[in-house]
């Protein structure tokens, strides 16, 4: 900001503007400083520190981050996360597409409403009671699901209890919740599509799977970044999804990094080192998104 | 018919033919250490409970409060998933400048919550109230060693848990199975579970519901004289050959034997009542919810014996927090809270086992199941949850490993998992 324009803001003509606008953003920012802010210098701090809540902290360099690279559990859990992310994002964003596309076809209005209304309720309903259920869907000797898969001859499937399988469990749930409310951002982004692409088109004689690999897949990429990019963040976050459908189980198998970080921080009483693990996950988290912001340069369009 | 503190204690001393007492210990209301009743101070908790609990508890509070009628009493009930969280939750609340003055808290959390400071010394505040000390030296010795650390009584016992084996009677009947008698082993038990294992598919009947939680296990370990601790507290014993033992145990109950599901995400006491299970285990807890539900069909047995007859103790208590401006104001208040007619009260919600024998015989209590008086007996040879100052962290390395475990039909898998959780565990009381 140059003086000048300084000057200008607290001009005695400009002054009570100036402070009204300071006082309009005051809250936000208060709310940043406290929040966001403080938390983030306090972790870099902590992340230097042995700290178990109960003592004051002590100095200890880099010795948290060394522990990392030894910490063979972070590694499994860092895999986990990893893999809950890609199929969990792949599952919401590319369902939700999907969804999204057969719902923005011509059919009565009654209809359309019911089907975006069942589709969208999951992510209405409260996390805790939809685990009980699952739970009890995917429980491997009574559960429904194994009651229906013996009938048509397939052994019982530890759904929750398999460590190979209780990720993919935690990922149906993931998806089943949320991919109601991708599917509503991605039709709103469909109903920005002008329809005289597709009537060109129509003329044109594309089919319908051309039409939408050519036409409603690039006019929908913003969108599709914004879907890709928020799901990735929050991917990398999970935590209540997994908690209340296997808490980390069976072993390591489901948990994931923030659930560690929780561990360490607030059982363990390690604040030190789960600090240090919550800015490996931002770094994590930064990388992935600049990425993802770099290669769209390549796949996303903007009319 | 209520009972109020000093009926109770006038009943309890008469039973115990001690009669003497209530004049040697002067058992009127003289409160040697009690503060005056005009003080006027704010008294905060830190305490757990179902809504019933906490209107029996805001009624005991209502209660002293008659005595000390400017003192406030900010009940703080605190939502409890683990003992391990709730013990968790305190110290963050402590941590965080905000000590309670009355703490309620399970054995689980005793051994941290006294390393970290958070609990004081109750002995003398007791040995100077004779009132107090009566009602103290009623409770089972058990429960209040298990509130005892290094000689010192850090916590006053207001409710206890120990395991029994529930049995559904008609299942048994039906299946022409005599039910659990005392001295029972896991011998009978499994050819029990074996016999009641019946039909398929829908119609699939188990004879045993495995609950799946670290207190539950417990009397596997101690039924086969094993114990997760050494008894220092200072060392893991998950590596002994008796807990590895009696974890296969539990392994071939669903492995080998076939007699138990998969526990993983079952809620077996639903599935009990439902008639899914010919057995299960529990403490009191869940029978108010059964019978409340209209299944009545079930009673209970001590648990079935390897090595040792024995079961798990748990339970809680009040505390008073060293950061207390009002430790002898918060000590009249727990006075309140142990009294005959809160505990009857408590009892009768149904989640608790009595902290007291005289009201362990009320019909309260004993109203069901037919053989009650069971559970409180399985106090008396019952050994306390294994609880060191890093109970947290063993509780979750545990059902790790159990979870690990029951994961793998291969029985050498149970070896390979308690021996990795034995490793883990040691690691981190080295890390603390």
């Amino acid at each position: 900001m140059s003086d000048t324009k300084a000057r200008r803001w607290f001009a005695p003509q400009n002054r009570s503007e100036t402070i009204a606008g300071l006082l309009f953003i005051l809250p936000a920012l208060v709310g940043f400083l406290v929040f966001v802010a403080g938390p983030m210098v306090a972790t870099v701090v902590l992340s230097l520190t042995k700290y178990d809540l109960l003592s004051p902290p002590k100095f200890i360099g880099l010795a948290n981050f060394q522990r990392l690279w030894g910490d063979q559990r972070l590694w499994k859990i860092f895999g986990n996360t990893g893999l809950f992310a890609l199929f969990a994002v792949l599952g919401n964003v590319g369902l939700g597409i999907v969804l999204a596309v057969l719902l923005n076809r011509r059919m009565p209005a009654p209809l359309k409403y019911v089907y975006r209304a069942a589709y969208f309720f999951p992510s209405l309903v409260g996390l805790v009671f939809v685990a009980v259920i699952w739970q009890f869907l995917f429980q491997k000797d009574i559960g429904i699901i194994n009651f229906y898969l013996g009938q048509l001859g397939v052994g019982p499937v530890g759904w929750l209890s398999n460590p190979n399988v209780a990720l993919v469990s935690v990922i149906i749930l993931d998806v089943w919740k949320n991919v109601g409310f991708a599917m509503l951002i991605a039709m709103a982004g469909l109903q920005n599509i002008s329809s005289d692409y597709y009537d060109a088109a129509k003329v044109d004689g594309a089919s319908a799977f051309s039409m939408f690999w050519r036409i409603t897949i690039p006019l929908l990429s913003p969108t599709i970044l914004f879907l890709l990019t928020m799901n990735t963040i929050g991917a990398f976050k999970v935590f209540e999804s997994i908690v209340v459908l296997t808490n980390g189980g069976p072993g390591d198998a489901t948990r994931s990094l923030v659930m560690y970080i929780y561990e360490q921080g607030f059982k363990s009483l390690n604040m030190g080192y789960a600090s240090a693990i919550s800015l490996l996950l931002l770094a994590v988290i930064v990388v992935i998104t600049a990425l993802q912001f770099f290669l769209s340069r390549r796949w996303a369009f903007y009319e | 018919m209520t009972l109020d503190r000093r009926q109770f204690l006038a009943g309890g001393t008469a039973l115990a033919g001690t009669v003497g007492l209530a004049g040697i210990f002067g058992l009127s209301p003289s409160f040697a250490a009690a503060p005056p009743t005009d003080t006027a101070a704010a008294l905060t908790t830190y305490n757990w409970g179902t809504p019933d609990e906490a209107k029996a508890y805001a009624a005991a509070f209502e209660r002293f409060k008659a005595t000390y009628p400017k003192v406030t009493v900010a009940d703080n009930i605190v939502p409890i998933s683990s003992w391990a969280d709730y013990a968790d939750k305190l110290v963050m609340q402590i941590a965080g400048g905000n000590a309670p003055d009355i703490i309620n808290i399970a054995i689980e959390g005793l051994r941290l919550s006294v390393t970290k400071n958070l609990l004081l010394p109750l002995d003398d505040l007791i040995n100077a109230d004779p009132e107090a000390k009566t009602l103290v030296d009623k409770m089972p010795k058990q429960l209040r060693d298990a509130l005892t650390v290094n000689g010192k009584l850090y916590e006053i016992p207001n409710g206890s848990q120990t395991m029994v084996i529930h049995y559904n009677t008609k299942i048994f009947q039906e299946g022409g199975v005599e039910p659990p008698k005392a001295g029972w082993t896991w011998d009978d038990f499994i050819a029990a579970a074996k016999k009641l294992t019946t039909g398929d598919g829908a119609s699939k009947v188990y004879g045993f519901g495995l609950p799946w939680f670290n207190f539950a296990a417990h009397p596997w370990w101690l039924t086969n004289g094993a114990y997760p601790v050494t008894e220092d507290y200072a060392h893991s014993n998950l590596n002994h050959p008796k807990m590895i033992e009696a974890a296969k145990f539990i392994h071939s109950l669903v492995h080998e034997h076939g007699v138990s599901p998969d526990p993983i995400g079952l809620n077996v006491y639903d599935q009990f009542a439902a008639g899914k299970f010919a057995m299960t285990a529990a403490g009191r807890w869940p029978v108010t919810g059964w019978v409340a539900s209209g299944f009545t069909d079930f009673d209970v047995a001590l648990w079935p014996t390897k090595t040792t007859s024995m079961s798990v103790l748990g339970g809680a208590g009040w505390g008073i927090s060293p950061q207390s401006k009002n430790p002898d104001l918060a000590f009249q208040a727990i006075k309140e809270l142990i009294s005959p007619k809160t505990v009857k009260e408590l009892v009768a919600i149904g989640q608790q086992v009595p902290i007291y024998e005289e009201v362990a015989q009320d019909p309260v209590f004993l109203s069901a199941p037919k053989s009650a008086p069971v559970i409180f007996e399985a106090l008396r040879t019952a050994r306390s949850v294994a609880a060191p100052a890093y109970f947290s962290a063993l509780d979750r390395i545990t059902q790790r490993a159990m979870d690990t475990m029951i994961a793998n039909a291969d029985p050498a898998g149970v070896e390979a998992a308690f021996l990795s959780a034995h490793q883990e565990l040691e690691a981190e009381i080295a890390n603390q």
